[in-house]
């Protein structure tokens, strides 16, 4: 019974420690979340908080009254407006040699997008897709809309 | 017979344009540098590289133009009011093989502090670094390791959560001023902050 009350505060005591930031799977914090924002993941659909982390193939999306900006492990900053749906098929990123690859697409609506370290080492390693077209940023910033 | 095909083409193609219409401006950084895009589809590649240029793609071919920050703000203003605080990074410095901040850094923690406190679910990362003093390897990986442990315990006693601060230890690995061996340099001894 001691034995197990001790391995219990253990544990607890070593989840406690564990930084929320260095969970391998997380790619980016929501910073800002307004209105109606989900993210989807495995087919499910959560609402979105401030704070929130989020992972590779999340899809964030927004309802007519929302608004949501991300902060993502190279410094990349992306952010969408009302009706949108944005997809983040793919983040890579090597926090030593700041080597990597971000793709995302935007189904619908609006982004804002500042490139981060990704784009700094590799111009053209971050790439956003519409439905029209492949966007390759070489530097820093630019908004983007999908009908 | 020919020709009705040719006009069944052509009022599909411009059925496509004005359905589908999809758009990308490039803006001006805030440090005033201007960066570029490239925009690329079946029907070739145009690269942006004027601030407030833009591409309208979806029709028989990219259509590129030019906007203003005025009307970039009706159709982004949503988009642009969310975005994150921009990240920024600072640099500590320590006297020579300790873990001791300099003065001038012990008083600049106090900026550094105000900056996360502003932000809104700030993270901090922290990579301590090293001069190339003393034997390299493990004793100069535990020092820059020391070193960044050092600043994370002084943020998180004013208050910083521990879990929103990450800590590395590079070592001399990555001297910011390049010097031989056991070379004693004040600005290799530093610990990089960065806050987002």
């Amino acid at each position: 019974m001691g034995k197990t009350i001790l391995s219990f505060i253990l544990a607890a005591g070593f989840l406690a420690q564990v930084p929320v930031a260095a969970a391998a799977d997380d790619i980016a914090q929501f910073k800002r979340v307004a209105g109606t924002v989900f993210v989807e993941r495995d087919g499910k659909r959560a609402t979105a908080q401030a704070g929130e982390r989020v992972q590779q193939s999340d899809v964030i999306v927004t309802g007519s009254d929302g608004a949501a900006g991300l902060t993502f492990a190279d410094n990349s900053l992306l952010s969408v407006g009302p009706n949108s749906t944005l997809s983040l098929d793919r983040f890579e990123f090597n926090s030593t040699t700041h080597e990597g690859r971000f793709d995302s697409s935007l189904k619908k609506g609006t982004l804002a997008v500042v490139s981060g370290k990704i784009v700094k080492q590799t111009p053209g390693a971050m790439i956003v897709r519409t439905p029209s077209a492949i966007l390759g940023a070489r530097g820093t910033e630019f908004v983007v809309r999908a009908d | 017979m020919k020709r009705l095909i040719v006009m069944i083409a052509a009022i599909a193609a411009t059925g496509c344009g004005s359905l589908r219409h999809d758009e990308v401006i490039l803006l001006p950084g805030k440090d005033g540098k201007v960066g570029s895009v490239v925009v690329s589809n079946s029907s070739g590649e145009v690269v942006l590289d004027k601030a407030y240029s833009s591409a309208k793609t979806g029709g028989s071919a990219i259509v590129v133009g030019a906007t203003s920050a005025e009307e970039v703000g009706r159709t982004y203003g949503d988009a642009l009011a969310a975005q994150p605080p921009r990240p920024a990074s600072y640099t500590v410095h320590f006297e020579t093989g300790s873990d001791q901040l300099t003065g001038e850094s012990r008083r600049a923690i106090e900026g550094i502090l105000a900056d996360i406190a502003g932000r809104p679910s700030p993270e901090v990362v922290v990579i301590g670094h090293t001069d190339t003093v003393g034997r390299a390897g493990i004793r100069n990986d535990e020092l820059s390791r020391q070193r960044a442990e050092v600043v994370r315990a002084m943020l998180v006693k004013q208050g910083i959560p521990a879990a929103s601060v990450s800590v590395e230890g590079r070592g001399s690995r990555e001297l910011l001023v390049p010097t031989a061996v056991n070379v004693d340099e004040p600005r290799n001894r530093r610990v990089e902050i960065t806050v987002r």
